[in-house]
């Protein structure tokens, strides 16, 4: 017997070993992998690089400075028509999403949440860019837009359904119709947890590359209108990361630190805000 | 009037509840549109079974079998490497942190998921690629290889964050029980928890999966995107995704090549639609048990 109860012992503290080794080989690389970033982009990052337009090559210095504005609306397009689609959207599936059709909505978002972004880039090129007979930063928004909708919407159902249903009741109680509590005390109620969805969104757009490879295309100038081609930070860093000058290879290791930087603090500031407010409701 | 403003906002939100549905068609549509006139010239399994795809030579040819093989290597490396791990540290992470780090894991682990695929790409060509070709002593070190063990760290967050859900989500009689029983913790783990959290562990694997194949910046940057057909991991291949990106750009309107490349959009939703239903459909099993 006793032999048995040690051996049992033995095969559970290695186990227990073996899976703290697996969250161990999990992080670490990703952990090194950003500390990684910091140490080679810490060097080339200065004032030059967020207000000079990049050099060509040969030329040292220069910046990134047009492919940050770049981005900057290009998110903001996409906020702009993505983020009252989502929230409404939200709204529809935690108010009457218990339908058949609700269903079917819900299920719709998981698949556009699924679709390759790439897959969207090529939607929004024939949808645009072939009409236009030009790259654009238009058909940038509308591709990134597209992919903050889903995100958006789940989450904004989800923070619509943590609401309690106390509050519901106390303004039904008072007489205010199904369509004025959602607005005005669930929805309210709701929206630091809305924000942190599109904070979430905010932060996978800014990084995303591959759907405006040949929508927003990207451009070595300062903003030259909203139809025509525009830089974007990703893009930017993936041309010259594939470049093979070491000059560009520092800009490039400069941008994306910046880009985890900003991506990095939208998701923590996000959480923050969702702890202080839901900390009460545990 | 106030009537009227709320009856046309309580529309305008019934409007993007169903904006959503006619967006995945519209996708749909708009690849269908593009994509099938295409078989007019190529027949369907020239397209799919075909050897060599060579879109611009004379005549050209639109062979996608070693493009589909691409991706499935470095996916199928990927998922071998990454499911185990993710799996081993959701347990960490649910069952033996103890809860502060557990909620330190979680948020950590969440916020690596957004380090965005052109950066890991090229952290991946960087390290990763030179470190291949020294140990591997392969000519070239941007093979399936790389593109795995990057898509891999990509998968990662996504397969723990809901398992870990998964696992935490199974009622806390079952493990009592267990305990109760004798059973030491990795016996509970291993005997009790998994099964009953299973469901949900399959869904975060599908999705962890979709992620990998629908990827395309780190995979374009470190599988060396040659199109021929892969017998091991230690050669350079191209994904799907990986052809589409690198040849869109410079394509000509409504040539054949055009219209192969869309194609392969279709193929690309496809697979992502049914990983997708298959993942909602292991979900819904954990909501209604």
């Amino acid at each position: 017997m006793k032999a048995v109860y040690r051996r049992r012992k033995v095969v559970n503290a290695l186990m227990c070993a073996v899976v703290f080794l697996c969250a161990f080989l999990t992080l670490a690389p990703l952990i090194s992998i950003f500390g990684y970033v910091v140490s080679k982009g810490i060097a080339s990052v200065n004032f030059d690089f967020f207000t000079h337009l990049p050099k060509p090559v040969g030329e040292p210095g220069g910046g990134m400075g047009n492919a940050i504005v770049g981005s900057l609306i290009l998110v903001g397009l996409s906020c702009l028509w993505a983020i009252p689609l989502g929230i409404a959207g939200g709204v529809y599936l935690s108010e009457f999403g218990n339908s058949k059709l609700g269903a079917a909505v819900r299920f719709t978002t998981d698949v556009l949440n699924g679709v390759p972004s790439i897959v969207i880039g090529i939607f929004a090129y024939t949808l645009f860019v072939v009409p236009m007979k030009s790259f654009s930063a238009v058909s940038g928004g509308f591709a990134l837009g597209i992919i903050m909708i889903p995100t958006v919407m789940r989450t904004t159902e989800e923070m619509l359904r943590l609401v309690p249903a106390t509050l519901r009741e106390a303004a039904f109680a008072l007489g205010i119709n199904q369509f004025r509590t959602t607005m005005n005390i669930v929805l309210k109620t709701a929206l630091p947890g809305v924000l942190t969805g599109i904070l979430l969104a905010i932060a996978r757009i800014a990084g995303e590359t591959a759907p405006l490879l040949f929508t927003a295309f990207g451009n070595r100038f300062w903003h030259q209108g909203l139809d025509q081609p525009m830089a974007a930070l990703p893009l930017q860093i993936f041309v010259y990361a594939i470049s093979p000058f070491d000059d560009w290879h520092r800009q490039a290791w400069a941008g994306a630190l910046v880009l985890i930087a900003m991506v990095f603090l939208i998701s923590i500031v996000s959480r923050i805000v969702i702890y202080l407010r839901y900390r009460s409701f545990k | 009037m106030r009537r009227f403003k709320e009856f046309i906002i309580e529309k305008l939100v019934f409007l993007s509840g169903i904006l959503v549905i006619l967006f995945v068609c519209l996708i749909f549509v708009f690849l269908l549109k593009e994509g099938l006139s295409f078989f007019k010239d190529v027949k369907l399994s020239a397209f799919l079974l075909g050897k060599y795809w060579y879109p611009i030579s004379e005549p050209p040819r639109f062979g996608i079998l070693p493009l589909i093989l691409g991706s499935l290597f470095v996916t199928l490396g990927a998922v071998l490497f990454a499911v185990p791990l993710s799996i081993g540290a959701a347990f960490y992470v649910a069952e033996i942190a103890p809860a502060r780090i557990r909620d330190f894991l979680k948020t950590g682990i969440e916020i690596l998921a957004s380090i965005p695929s052109v950066v890991l790409g090229f952290v991946g060509m960087i390290t990763l690629v030179p470190w291949i070709k020294a140990i591997f002593h392969v000519p070239t070190g941007l093979t399936a290889l790389a593109g795995s063990i990057m898509l891999g760290f990509m998968a990662m967050p996504t397969i723990i964050s809901i398992s870990e859900d998964a696992i935490t989500a199974v009622p806390r009689q079952y493990k009592e029980g267990s305990i109760a029983l004798g059973a030491t913790r990795w016996q509970t783990m291993y005997r009790v928890t998994i099964h009953a959290a299973k469901p949900g562990i399959i869904a975060a694997c599908m999705l962890g999966v979709g992620r990998v194949i629908g990827e395309t910046m780190a995979v374009m940057m470190i599988t060396g995107n040659a199109a021929v057909i892969p017998r091991t991991f230690l050669q350079p291949v191209r994904t799907l995704t990986a052809t589409i990106a690198a040849e869109m750009g410079e394509v000509v309107h409504g040539s054949a090549h055009y219209h192969a490349l869309f194609s392969i959009g279709i193929i690309l939703f496809l697979i992502t639609f049914m990983i997708n239903i298959t993942a909602d459909f292991f979900l819904h099993r954990v909501r209604t048990k």
